[in-house]
């Protein structure tokens, strides 16, 4: 029999995603929504892709996640003449007691948290270097299989505007991201507040908030929370109604969408809804859980008609359109009772 | 109230169960309602009147049977019915991770537990007014044409205020010939029986029942005349019309012309003793002299005989005679029991007196003594007519009502209608052969009867001045 978290467990948990969370808002000002989808991305080891305008802070959030998580940071700036190897790393010839032999260099791919900075702006061929790296966790060269070090992290961000000579990634690539946040910008009052706190925009040097071994005891802790059968089903009836096959789909799914989510997307939407369980305290995910991760999780990954571009439809609309058309009861009750 | 899960979940899909038995019990009282009110409809239609019965309830299976098949049909799995307690209870999924088996932590245990407790708030509520606002009216409008009074179904049915306004003016006649004290006991108590009768038909709505109305109201009529008849009778002719005044002027008549002589004595004495009272200037009353009504008929038909017996013998001149019979004319026209009588020259004869419907008229005897029946006598109302139980007549306010095969014959006839009709004295006019219409009568039977070429000698036989003098055909 499954043996549900404890009260203290949960409390723990709560605590640990708690000071991370303090961290991050004291770097990103005014953010608290996309603060909580990057901890609950990092909760459930899942990759982050953020999308802004310039300057509302993606890099910064980035690295404070890497500082406050403790682990090792790499920044890899993405331009169109970077090549694969130049983030995997790769063989070099190196003399050693008087022979010489390939010795395989890392590149700067082998980190815990790796930033890839406008990760559109590379070449397809350079970004497919990071689906291994992404799912896997590993990198293979020249036929060696190099392992990543856990935890690993992809914060990717890309600009939504000056988009010649960009590379807009694959559905494959974007498949690998469990979220896709988009940076909202800032109000008035928080800009105040970041002109009379940082000078030059520096932000405040940041401590680890978690000691060592607290984030795998974090990780465990988002493992043991609840998924029941109810919202389990509740999310693969979302992911299923994003098909405009399916009949259960709702007719803006049917209008403008070429091609659904996959089970991915699924696995992906029940371990945030795990990580966002423990952020509210709860030892079970809830079905609210699941729609306060779902448009992040999900909008991501549909392929939509040319007709939805043309009618101004995005994919977060088509997402709330199916998020109102799936109820998170299996089924209604009888038309006799209320 | 439950505080287990399990508990709870059986709770609230007891309540999902009784809500859907109501909303199939619901449509099933509608479809039978329906079914029923149709059915009592297409009857009344068709003339049919079905009054209610109590093996009708058998109607009630079909809502108990629908309301089981859609309490079973709609039977909600228990891990939906968990995902509707977990939201309504904002649990947040701590109900379905307990329904799904999971081993909860006693704070967790204390938690639900809690929330348990407001059960009874969140069960589902059955919706009553919904499911059973057209079910009732659908049972109303059975009730209403089941309990419709069978004439209203026919359109032209019996109106109430009518029925009890006919029953009331019956009741009144039969009370005023009650009160007559004329009406035998028998027929007395056969028309109480018909009255009662008449009065449960007009309730019941029977459209026939103003047939029996009408001919209770034409028997009490007669009886009323029979009653009106025999109180005649008993009251005598004094006060009915005999006129004692031209009763004393034919026997001063009488005796001046000799002939009171074939008057009995008694009566004599008495009618001299009021042609005394008269000479003296009295008044004429049959009461003073002990003439009752009895006595003055006697008296009225001996002075009659006398006359007749005076007449016979020649003893009066045309001139006396025209008087005499005059007097007695004027004494015996009112009479409610003689006749006329009619004297002539050298013979008398009986004739019978009387017109139709006047009442008065009696049986009376002529001079050669032969007595016969009047034509009419005492009015019986409009008299007894066999029915004519033809087609033509069914239907008819005053025609005769075709009984039903099978049915007995009433053993008392009942007058329905009095009618005076000419006789149809149309003669046929006679068609000649090829529709030629032949002149005169009888035409048309020479010429059926001759050959064409026989025609014109039949013709020239009968034209005056031809030769049908010689009596020979040309």
């Amino acid at each position: 029999m499954t043996t549900m978290l404890t009260a203290a467990q949960v409390a723990r948990g709560k605590q640990l995603l708690s000071a991370v969370q303090r961290g991050c808002n004291d770097v990103l000002l005014g953010q608290r929504e996309l603060v909580d989808r990057c901890v609950i991305a990092l909760c459930a080891r899942g990759h982050l892709l953020l999308e802004g305008l310039p300057g509302l802070g993606k890099t910064e959030l980035v690295k404070a996640l890497g500082a406050l998580l403790g682990l090792q940071f790499r920044r890899i700036q993405f331009t169109p003449d970077l090549l694969p190897g130049d983030i995997t790393g790769g063989p070099i010839l190196q003399e050693k007691n008087g022979q010489r032999e390939f010795v395989f260099r890392p590149g700067p791919l082998f980190a815990n948290v790796v930033l890839a900075d406008e990760i559109n702006r590379s070449s397809p061929k350079t970004q497919s270097a990071l689906l291994e790296a992404m799912q896997e966790r590993c990198v293979t060269v020249l036929g060696e299989t190099h392992r990543l070090p856990r935890p690993f992290f992809v914060l990717a961000t890309q600009n939504p505007i000056e988009l010649e000579g960009t590379y807009p990634l694959p559905e494959a690539q974007l498949d690998r991201f469990l979220f896709k946040v988009e940076v909202p910008g800032v109000t008035a009052d928080v800009m105040t507040n970041i002109l009379m706190g940082r000078r030059r925009g520096e932000p405040p040097p940041q401590q680890p908030a978690l000691a060592a071994g607290e984030l795998d005891e974090l990780f465990t802790l988002v493992d043991a929370i609840y998924l029941p059968t109810a919202v389990a089903n509740f999310i693969a009836r979302l992911v299923a109604a994003t098909h405009p096959q399916r009949p259960e789909a709702p007719a803006l799914v049917h209008k403008h969408v070429r091609f659904g989510a996959s089970p991915r997307a699924a696995i992906a939407i029940g371990e945030a809804a795990r990580a966002a369980a423990l952020l509210a305290g709860r030892p079970n995910v809830d079905f609210d859980d699941v729609l306060a991760v779902l448009a992040p999780a999900l909008a991501h990954r549909l392929v939509l008609q040319h007709s939805a571009l043309v009618a101004g439809v995005t994919a977060r609309a088509l997402v709330e359109a199916v998020q109102a058309h799936v109820p998170a009861v299996g089924s209604p009750l009888p038309e006799a009772v209320r | 109230m439950p505080t287990t899960p399990a508990a709870a979940t059986a709770a609230f899909a007891r309540r999902i169960k009784s809500g859907a038995f109501v909303a199939g019990a619901g449509e099933g009282a509608l479809a039978a309602a329906v079914v029923a009110a149709g059915g009592l409809l297409a009857a009344r239609l068709f003339g049919i009147y079905l009054p209610p019965r109590p093996e009708w309830a058998v109607l009630l299976a079909a809502p108990l049977l629908v309301g089981v098949m859609r309490m079973r049909r709609e039977r909600v799995p228990a891990a939906l019915v968990a995902q509707h307690l977990d939201r309504r209870l904002g649990l947040h999924g701590l109900f379905v991770s307990a329904h799904d088996g999971v081993q909860l932590e006693p704070a967790w245990q204390q938690q639900l537990a809690r929330r348990l407790t407001e059960l009874p708030q969140v069960l589902p509520t059955v919706r009553w007014r919904a499911l059973l606002l057209r079910p009732c009216l659908a049972l109303l409008l059975a009730a209403a044409v089941a309990a419709w009074p069978p004439a209203a179904a026919l359109g032209g049915g019996v109106s109430t205020t009518a029925g009890q306004a006919a029953v009331a003016r019956l009741s009144e006649a039969l009370q005023r010939l009650q009160e007559s004290g004329q009406l035998p006991p028998e027929v007395q108590q056969e028309l109480e029986q018909q009255l009662q009768r008449l009065q449960h038909d007009l309730a019941a709505g029977d459209p026939d029942a103003w047939r029996a109305a009408d001919e209770l109201a034409q028997r009490l009529e007669r009886e009323q005349q029979l009653a009106a008849a025999s109180g005649a009778n008993e009251t005598g002719g004094a006060k009915a019309g005999l006129d004692t005044g031209a009763l004393l002027q034919a026997a001063k008549l009488l005796q001046a012309m000799g002939g009171l002589d074939a008057i009995p004595a008694e009566l004599r004495d008495k009618l001299q003793q009021a042609m005394a009272s008269m000479q003296n200037g009295g008044d004429f009353d049959p009461a003073a002299f002990g003439l009752d009504a009895a006595k003055l008929q006697e008296l009225a038909k001996s002075l009659a005989g006398a006359a007749e017996q005076f007449v016979q013998r020649g003893g009066a001149s045309k001139q006396q005679l025209a008087d005499l019979q005059q007097m007695l004319q004027r004494m015996q026209g009112a009479d409610g029991d003689g006749k006329h009588v009619v004297l002539r020259d050298g013979q008398g004869q009986g004739k019978p007196g009387g017109q139709g419907n006047e009442p008065g008229a009696g049986e009376g005897s002529g001079p050669d003594g032969r007595s016969g029946d009047g034509q009419g006598g005492v009015g019986r109302g409009p008299g007894f007519a066999a029915l004519n139980l033809t087609e033509d007549a069914q239907g008819l306010a005053d025609g005769a009502f075709v009984l039903p095969p099978g049915t007995a014959i009433p053993d008392q006839w009942v007058p329905i209608s009095e009618r005076m009709t000419a006789p149809d004295a149309a003669p046929r006019s006679n068609q000649a052969p090829g529709g030629a219409a032949a002149s005169g009568r009888g035409g048309a039977s020479w010429q059926l009867q001759l050959a064409p070429r026989h025609r014109a000698v039949v013709q020239r036989f009968f034209q005056p001045g031809g030769s049908a003098g010689d009596g020979k055909p040309k």
